[in-house]
Formats: structure tokens, C-alpha cells, sequence
């Protein structure tokens, strides 16, 4: 995989040359601490952590209970009983004017209103915005609070950094407003298993850097860190001894409650001089690890949800002597119809697909592979049998199919989105990331017909990868196109698998591609599953099946 | 039955955003790589009527027996735009599935949202007609009447009546070649036999009248010129009315008993 792992945009490296918040080798956590014990969203905390000196701030932000950013202190029952808040969070999170009436030691809370104030007045400090965890809709909404919040000013979002939980939350952020600068926060302290995939992910999506707790920051996960290219933070410590060490070691930048920079000492970046080109290599061998092993575990590694179940299902097409017995077929009952000849295309079918798998369907022509992925999509119907698909599916099936000649590019994304029922507001969150995939410069606002046939399927891919499926049917679809465009292709379905969320079903007769992809192959003949195990097994089964029948088609 | 029908009003309204939206984009395609745009939209449909008029009055001089007194061209064309209308229902909605194959095969739209999205688009261009015969209607001196609250109750009636038959003609026709030609070779005779560019209620052929009064093409054209022309009420002619309500309900079950049937078995065969 290593060898064929392409190096990504180098758009993706892009972000690191900018000046960013690391560069401040200290932020403070919170806006500040309170009597020496908690942090605050405050006045008092602000001025306190700009007297130290500090240029990078972290502040907490919430969503009231009427769609308004607050900056955030006093949700968890700790705090809310050490600050002395009445408030019961079965009732949901309060509203914004419920918020603002909270007093602590007589000081109210920051409105975002005045934090919005001291940052149009500070333009040159950093902002960290942690929006805690939260779901994909959530963060989309609180997103979009916030940007209306500074006022849609794009000087200061621009100064802000936001930390995101996982790749789902990301993607709930990413499309209300694309921040320029993203962190992923590891929290908690488990995630630092999936560190690899979560490297190769933040470089694939141009997310800049990581937090990580710092005991947990050992000299190999900030090695691992470093060499993909990627930035370090780290919280929360407020040992300067530590901080220290940790800045030795390449960590970037240190989040703490009290320290102030004399604490820390002047120290050379070790990982500064490190050329992109050994950035790639890293990140390729970093993939090239996960590419092989830890995908191959993905099975068991992920939740036990089905989302994708065939429960003995059939479906037959009827034969007809001729027109005419059509014809009057319409008027018979059931039982007569039934007489007629019948092609099962998929026979007796039953299997189960978990939230994240991947896995393949490999089978001869004809043997039911892409009924069975129609009836996922919905397209068809089983004549016997369940077919029970939970989440939104999006299908590479016929990438070009529905496109107008005579529409320009962006019309043809709002028709087809449409088509597959979107509302006016969800395609205008994914038309960007299409037209930004697809890559079509000015052709965007041309009628289609002045397109080449690989421009076409570029933009149909990129509606389906654009739409943030949680099932991805890929059907062959990748034989399209040029080289560099399939693999741009690929690229980005180990983006969307990278999120554990997402169950990818492929359809192929490349057996590499279905291993690159894949965990686990289910091997199809006549309609029937006659093989359904790991990737490996179910290729080798398929390709033995394939010679057999080569071997039988030449006697 | 009553189940489809749930799921033929559930599926045309909780979609009826993107019918609207994927409406407009056929009259976008219609009008695309050309500079006057929307005027195509109705250019055709215009000169269909001038030349009837010019034909039926000019060259004909059967100009006179509208049986009131006025214009004859209003007369006209309140008859002939709303048959445009009907005209394409019968031609392309006839086998809409055929026109918008890849919603049918490739992508997860309901079948009956199909024949909504024509229905919406030609409603739309047959509203601007009604504006322009409006426009025409006052050039002549006609002065609105109150009979013309008929007008937006006929428009509704004439997409429910026309979208019922879209559905259910193109799933038989998907079914069958031999239905489709059927709908096609009657289309003709509806049209003549209607009364849209004379007045039927001229001939004293029982049979003749007996077809008009089950014809749906010759209700919608009398309702129409009810409340455009003859600036009279469409209960005022209990024929009409019995002959379309019995014609409705036999659609209204027919459609229904088909999609029912039918619904699963013609995205296998598109």
C-alpha cells in the first residue's frame, strides 16, 4: 500500500508554514482560574491570564437552550456546586438570558457579545474553541452560533482554532463554517489507541495538529505526531519542570492554568528541520501500518450495531414467452403469474453488515452482486424476504446518471440533489465541498456538455463522497477517469472509512482494491453467499472458484 | 387501497420541496442555450392558438357559434390552453417513468413524486398561459365576472385529474408497449371529439354527446370557459358534472389499484 499511497495535496501541508496558535508555546486553559481553583469564562480570568502573558486562550463554548454560542463554565455538577449554581440539568442546557444571570463572587459570566469585544480589541491573540463532545448535528449548530456570535468577521474566526472530539464532530463543524484551523482533542484517554489512523486522517483533511493529555504524551506518540507534520498540544499541566521536558521532546505548545512563559525555558524544536519529503515517508509508513493491520481489525474493533441486514431475501424477475403474455400477465392473480419462468437474482440471501465494516462482494458476472447493492440503495425491492438498511446511504453506482447536457455543473448538483432528497440547505452545505473535489475550475458554471467524459464522472464522484454517507455503496465506479483522478479517488474513501462511523460496501473485481478497502469479502454464485469470511480468505476462495470454472469452460 | 393512498399523498408531500425544485429545473432544461428564454415556453403554444383562430374564424367562418357574444379568439383560447395542457399529460406524462428513467432506476425517488414534477412544470407554464389569456381577455374588453372563482378550483382539479392519470398510464405503460400505443392513438380522438375548437353542444348526436359528457378533455375546456367566458356556473350543467365525477372516481380507483399492483414491479422493469 505504502507504494501506492499517493502523496495527498500538498495543499495539506499547506496550513503549516502559516503562523498558528503553536507557535505560542503556552495557552491558557479556560479564560483563567478562579480563588485559585477553577477556571472561568470571566473578566477577572481574562485579565489575569493576559497579565501573565499569555497570547493563546482557551475557552469553553456551549449551545444554550435557544441556539445562542455561550462561553461556558459551571455545566458539569462539580462546578456547578463549587460556583454555587442553581440549576438542573435535566431541564437541558439554559438559555442564553438564564445563562448571563449567573453570578460567580459577584461577577457575572462573559457574554459572547464582550468576548467577541476583546477579541475585535486583542486581534492578535489566539482563540481555542472547545466546543466539547458533542454529535455531528450539535456541532453544526454550535458552529454556526458561533459564527454569528463574532459577527461572521472572518479576521477573527480566522484567528480561532477549534477542537473537535472525532471526525464525525469535525465534519458537523466543517460544514456550517470551514474554520481555517482545526485541532482533534484526544479525550478521553483510550482514543490514544487509534493515534495512527487519527494521524493519517488530520493530514489527509488538513487538520493541523493534536491535543493530548500530558501524561500521555510519551516520547514515541510525540515522535509519531511530529514526524507526520502535524502540530502538538498539550493539557493540562501547570508543572513547569514538565512543560519543560514536554517542549524538549517536540511538544509545540503547553496548555496550563497558571504557568506563564519565563516558566519555560528557550528550546529548540527538534523536529523543525524535518523536510516534507521525510514527512511523507513517515506518513506513508504510518499508513502502510494501519493500511495492513489495523484494518484488518475493524471488525472486531467496532460496535455491534447492524446496519445492513439481509434476512432471506429473493428477487425474481419474470420470463416471458412474448409481449403478449406480458400483457396478460397484468390481468392474472398472483398464482397464475407465478407459472411463468423466474430468474432468481439473488436466492435465498442472508447476511449481516456492522457500522464501520468494510467489506466486499466479489462474484462472476451475474451472480446477484449489484441486485443485492440496488436493493440496499433502495432502487429495488426483494420479492421475498427482508431487506433492513439503517442510515443515509450514498451510492457510486452510476456516476453519471441524471446529469442535464444543458445544465451548468452547479445546477446539475442542485438537481441531483434534489433528486436524491436533499433540501435547499443541505445541498448548499455540500455544493462547496463538490465543486472543490471535483476540481473544475471555471467549467463549474458550463453547461455539461462542453465536458469531457472524465470531468463528468469527477463531478459525480464528487457528489457522492461530498454527502457525508454513513453507508458508501462503491460500485466499480472507480474504473473511471484517469489515473491521478482514481486516485484522488481512492484517497478519499480512506478519508470517509477513516471515520468509524461510516460502513463501506464495495463492489469489484480488482481483488487489490477490495483488500486496500476491505476486512471482509462475501463471495456470491447464482445469487447465493456460498463464502463470507476475512478479505483474504474470501479472494483466495474467488479466485480458486474463478479457475475452476476456467478450468470447466476449456474442457 | 386506502394504504396507497397514504403513501401516494405521503410520498408527493413530504417531497413536494424537491418536485417544486426538480419542476423548475425542466423548465430550466427547456429553455437552456437559448437567449429568450421563458418566451419558448409559451411561443408554441400561442401560435397554436393563432392559427386556429385564424383557420376556424378567418378561413372556416365558424367564428359565430360559441353561443354568446363574446370574442371568439377568448373563446378559443381558454379552450386550447387548457388543452395544451392535457395534451402533454397524454403525450410525455403518459410515459413520464420513460423521461425520467434515472430517478426510476439508479436514485431512490417515489414513483409517485414522478408524475407530481411534470404535472408541476407544465401547471406552471399553463399559469403563465392563463396570465397571458388573461391580458388578452381585457384587450378585448371582457370584464372579470365572479365566475372566475371557478378558475383556481379548476387548476387544482385539473392536476389532481391529470397527475392520477400520469401515474397510472405510465405504470401500465412501463408494463406494457401495448398500453402506451393505446393512449397515444386515443389521444387523438379525445381531442376532436371534445369540443375544444367547436362548440359540441351543436351536435344532436346522442353518441357524440354521450363520449363529450365522459370525456374529461371537453369537461376541463367547458369548466375553463365557464368561468372565463360564458361567465356561468359548471353546476349549471349537471350532465357535465355526473359524466366527469363518475370518470374521476373510476381514474381515482384505477390508479390506485394499479400502483398498488404494480408499484415494486416497475422499477424492475425500467
Amino acid at each position: 500500500m505504502s507504494s501506492k499511497a499517493p502523496a495527498i495535496s500538498s495543499q495539506s501541508l499547506a496550513g503549516s508554514h502559516l503562523a498558528t496558535v503553536y507557535d505560542e508555546p503556552l495557552c491558557a486553559r479556560g479564560l483563567g482560574e478562579f480563588e485559585g481553583k477553577y477556571y472561568l469564562n470571566n473578566a477577572d480570568a481574562l485579565a489575569q491570564s493576559l497579565s501573565r502573558g499569555v497570547r493563546a486562550l482557551e475557552v469553553d463554548v456551549r449551545l444554550s437552550a435557544d441556539g445562542k454560542a455561550c462561553c461556558s463554565y459551571g455545566w458539569g455538577p462539580e462546578a456547578r456546586k463549587l460556583l454555587g449554581i442553581e440549576w438542573d440539568p435535566t431541564q437541558g442546557p439554559m438559555t442564553e438570558a438564564t445563562f448571563l444571570k449567573q453570578k460567580v463572587g459577584g461577577r457575572p459570566t462573559m457574554s459572547f457579545e464582550r468576548l467577541y469585544r476583546h477579541m475585535k480589541e486583542n486581534p492578535e491573540l489566539w482563540w481555542v474553541l472547545d466546543f466539547g463532545k458533542t454529535g455531528k448535528e450539535n456541532a453544526t449548530h454550535l458552529a454556526n452560533a458561533v459564527v454569528e456570535g463574532l459577527h461572521k468577521d472572518k479576521a477573527l474566526l480566522s484567528r480561532c482554532l477549534v477542537q473537535v472530539r472525532n471526525a464525525s464532530m469535525y465534519r458537523g463543524v466543517d460544514r456550517a463554517y470551514h474554520f481555517s484551523h482545526y485541532q482533534i482533542m484526544l479525550w478521553p484517554r483510550e482514543r490514544i489507541d487509534g493515534l495512527g489512523r487519527l494521524i493519517t486522517y488530520c493530514a489527509d483533511y488538513n487538520i493541523e495538529g493534536l491535543a493530548i493529555e500530558a501524561s500521555q504524551c510519551s516520547e514515541e506518540v510525540v515522535a509519531m505526531v511530529r514526524k507526520a507534520g502535524l502540530k502538538l498540544q498539550c493539557f493540562a499541566t501547570d508543572d513547569a519542570e514538565l512543560a519543560n521536558t514536554l517542549l524538549a521532546r517536540g511538544v509545540n505548545s503547553i496548555c496550563s492554568f497558571s504557568l506563564s512563559p519565563e516558566d519555560l525555558n528557550e528550546v529548540q524544536d527538534p523536529y523543525a528541520g524535518l523536510t516534507e519529503e521525510q514527512r511523507w515517508e513517515h506518513l506513508n509508513e504510518l499508513r502502510a501500518t494501519i493500511g495492513k493491520e489495523k484494518l484488518a481489525q475493524r471488525k472486531t474493533a467496532i460496535s455491534d450495531e447492524v446496519v445492513v441486514e439481509f434476512d432471506h431475501v429473493y428477487k425474481s424477475y419474470n420470463l416471458y414467452k412474448n409481449d403478449r403474455e406480458r400483457l396478460l400477465s397484468l390481468f392474472w392473480s398472483k398464482k397464475k403469474r407465478a407459472g411463468i419462468t423466474r430468474i432468481d437474482a439473488n436466492n435465498d440471501l442472508s447476511f449481516q453488515i456492522r457500522r464501520g465494516e468494510g467489506v466486499a462482494f466479489l462474484g462472476h458476472n451475474g451472480a446477484g452482486k449489484s441486485t443485492a447493492l440496488k436493493m440496499i440503495t433502495g432502487v429495488l425491492f426483494p420479492t421475498k424476504g427482508t431487506v433492513t438498511v439503517s442510515g443515509e446511504v450514498s451510492a457510486l453506482l452510476e456516476l453519471r446518471a441524471g446529469f442535464n447536457a444543458n445544465l451548468t455543473g452547479r445546477e446539475n448538483i442542485y438537481m441531483r440533489g434534489y433528486a436524491m432528497g436533499l433540501t435547499e440547505e443541505q445541498i448548499k452545505l455540500m455544493e462547496p465541498k463538490v465543486v472543490e473535489f471535483a476540481d473544475l475550475g471555471h467549467y463549474i458554471d458550463q453547461p455539461l456538455r462542453n465536458y469531457s467524459s472524465g470531468m463528468k464522472a469527477r463531478l459525480g464522484f464528487g457528489f457522492a463522497v461530498s454527502s457525508d454517507p454513513e453507508i458508501l455503496v462503491v460500485d466499480e465506479a472507480l474504473s473511471v477517469g484517469d489515473k491521478k483522478f482514481k486516485q484522488k479517488c481512492m484517497q478519499r474513501i480512506r478519508q470517509i472509512m477513516a471515520d468509524d462511523d461510516v460502513t463501506v460496501l464495495f463492489v469489484t473485481h480488482s481483488s487489490t482494491a477490495a483488500r486496500e478497502f476491505c476486512s471482509r469479502g462475501i463471495v456470491l454464485d447464482h445469487g447465493t453467499k456460498v463464502y463470507d469470511g476475512t478479505i483474504n480468505d474470501a479472494i483466495a476462495f474467488y479466485e480458486a472458484s474463478q479457475g475452476l470454472a476456467d478450468t470447466k469452460e476449456s474442457k | 387501497m386506502l394504504q396507497s393512498l397514504k403513501q401516494i399523498v405521503g410520498d408527493v408531500w413530504g417531497w413536494r420541496k424537491q418536485i417544486t425544485q426538480l419542476a423548475l429545473f425542466d423548465l430550466k432544461k427547456q429553455v437552456a442555450r437559448t437567449a429568450l428564454g421563458p418566451f419558448w415556453l409559451f411561443a408554441k403554444r400561442i401560435v397554436y392558438v393563432l392559427v386556429f383562430w385564424f383557420a376556424l374564424e378567418i378561413g372556416l367562418k365558424s367564428g359565430k357559434d360559441t353561443g354568446a357574444s363574446g370574442a371568439y379568439l377568448v373563446w378559443l383560447a381558454s379552450g386550447v390552453f387548457t388543452w395544451t395542457f392535457m395534451q402533454s399529460m397524454l403525450g410525455t406524462g403518459s410515459a413520464i417513468f420513460n423521461k425520467y428513467s434515472y430517478l426510476v432506476s439508479k436514485i431512490k425517488f417515489p414513483l409517485a413524486g414522478i408524475p407530481a414534477i411534470y404535472a408541476v412544470s407544465e401547471g406552471i407554464i399553463f399559469l403563465g398561459l392563463l396570465i397571458i389569456l388573461a391580458c388578452t381577455c381585457l384587450a378585448f374588453g371582457e370584464m372579470p365576472t365572479i365566475h372566475l372563482i371557478q378558475v383556481p378550483f379548476a387548476i387544482v382539479l385539473l392536476m389532481v385529474f391529470w397527475y392520477l392519470f400520469s401515474l397510472f398510464a405510465s405504470m401500465l405503460g412501463a408494463l406494457s408497449k401495448d398500453f402506451h400505443n393505446l393512449i397515444t392513438t386515443l389521444s387523438q380522438p379525445l381531442f376532436w371529439l371534445s369540443g375544444i375548437i367547436f362548440n359540441i353542444s351543436n351536435i344532436h348526436i346522442p353518441a357524440v354527446q354521450i363520449f363529450a359528457m365522459l370525456n374529461p378533455v371537453t369537461f376541463f375546456a367547458n369548466l375553463m370557459r365557464d368561468a372565463i367566458y360564458y361567465h356561468t356556473w359548471i353546476w349549471d350543467n349537471p350532465k357535465a358534472c355526473l359524466g366527469f365525477a363518475i370518470v374521476f372516481v373510476i381514474q381515482f380507483v384505477a390508479t390506485l389499484v394499479v400502483y398498488k399492483r404494480a408499484e415494486t414491479e416497475v422499477r424492475d422493469e425500467l
